[in-house]
């Protein structure tokens, strides 16, 4: 598994409500694909957010913000920090 | 894809087909996934001119999409396909579409084409080069426990090594082609181990 970071930029303040709902939809996706959220950072504006993913590589990530369509800015390679692989 | 999965390719390619009828025209990420399955599909199957035609439409469509790994597996579909077809000049086509799926983190896809470029110099006696692919791919399938790919990959280094004459090496890849064969589900990874001496799930 490696750790996928998300970028995320939202043009109006994001509905944290809204997303949660959205993301309990899509959970079947994420577990289709093996994605998992850690963890979400969400700016003081609401407006960008990253969000920290477990998964078997970015694309499978990028399956599933294709899927709910979510906005992504940036999805990049597993961070230097991130666990090693197995 | 369960039918392409279980080697019934005629039945499979009908229904991609009728998937990519029924995509909408402007839905290019909805055209990709059954034009996708259907090169890959006709490359497994051995018609690479067909495969070709379809990657050249494949990397029109990728062209349209977001950045991500579609382009670059586009980009390497083509290149093997052409390579299957008896295009020797295709080399840096498929080191550059390999680099483009490497450095988009798609493992799946990756895996998927390196075991294919590896086919591909097998079966052109270009051996070296489909070793360095097949391990490669042996490697990233490992990750994903994707456990067809890794016997398509020891397959691959088991016939590899028997052509350079690498013994201890061929032992090797023996043995993890007969451990891992059991647990190969698709067609494709089934016939490899069944010819290649290991056994058939």
């Amino acid at each position: 598994m490696a750790t996928i970071l998300v970028e995320r930029s939202f043009a109006e303040p994001v509905d944290l409500d809204a997303l949660n709902t959205l993301e309990k939809q899509f959970g079947w996706c994420m577990e289709t694909n093996g994605v998992r959220l850690l963890q979400r950072f969400v700016a003081s504006d609401g407006r960008r957010m990253l969000c920290v993913f477990e998964a078997p590589d970015a694309e499978a990530v990028r399956r599933v913000n294709d899927r709910a369509g979510l906005p992504t800015s940036g999805s990049g390679a597993p961070p230097p920090t991130g666990p090693a692989e197995p | 894809m369960l039918r392409a999965h279980e080697g019934r390719y005629d039945e499979g390619e009908t229904l991609f087909r009728e998937a990519l009828t029924l995509a909408g025209a402007e839905d290019h990420l909805a055209q990709f996934q059954p034009l996708s399955h259907l090169a890959m599909l006709l490359l497994e199957a051995g018609r690479y001119a067909e495969a070709a035609e379809a990657g050249r439409d494949l990397v029109e469509l990728a062209g349209r999409l977001r950045e991500g790994s579609e382009l670059p597996f586009a980009r390497a579909l083509l290149a093997i396909a052409r390579c299957g077809a008896g295009d020797d000049g295709q080399d840096l086509e498929v080191d550059g579409a390999l680099s483009g799926l490497r450095a988009q983190d798609a493992r799946h896809r990756l895996a998927w084409a390196l075991n294919r470029a590896a086919g591909g110099c097998l079966g052109r006696g270009r051996f070296e080069r489909a070793r360095g692919f097949a391990l490669e791919a042996r490697d990233v399938a490992a990750t994903l426990s994707h456990h067809s790919e890794q016997v398509i990959a020891a397959s691959l280094l088991l016939r590899t090594a028997e052509a350079l004459h690498l013994g201890d090496e061929g032992a090797r890849h023996r043995e993890d082609l007969a451990r891992l064969a059991p647990a190969a589900s698709s067609h494709e990874a089934r016939a490899a181990a069944a010819s290649s001496g290991g056994r058939e799930a």
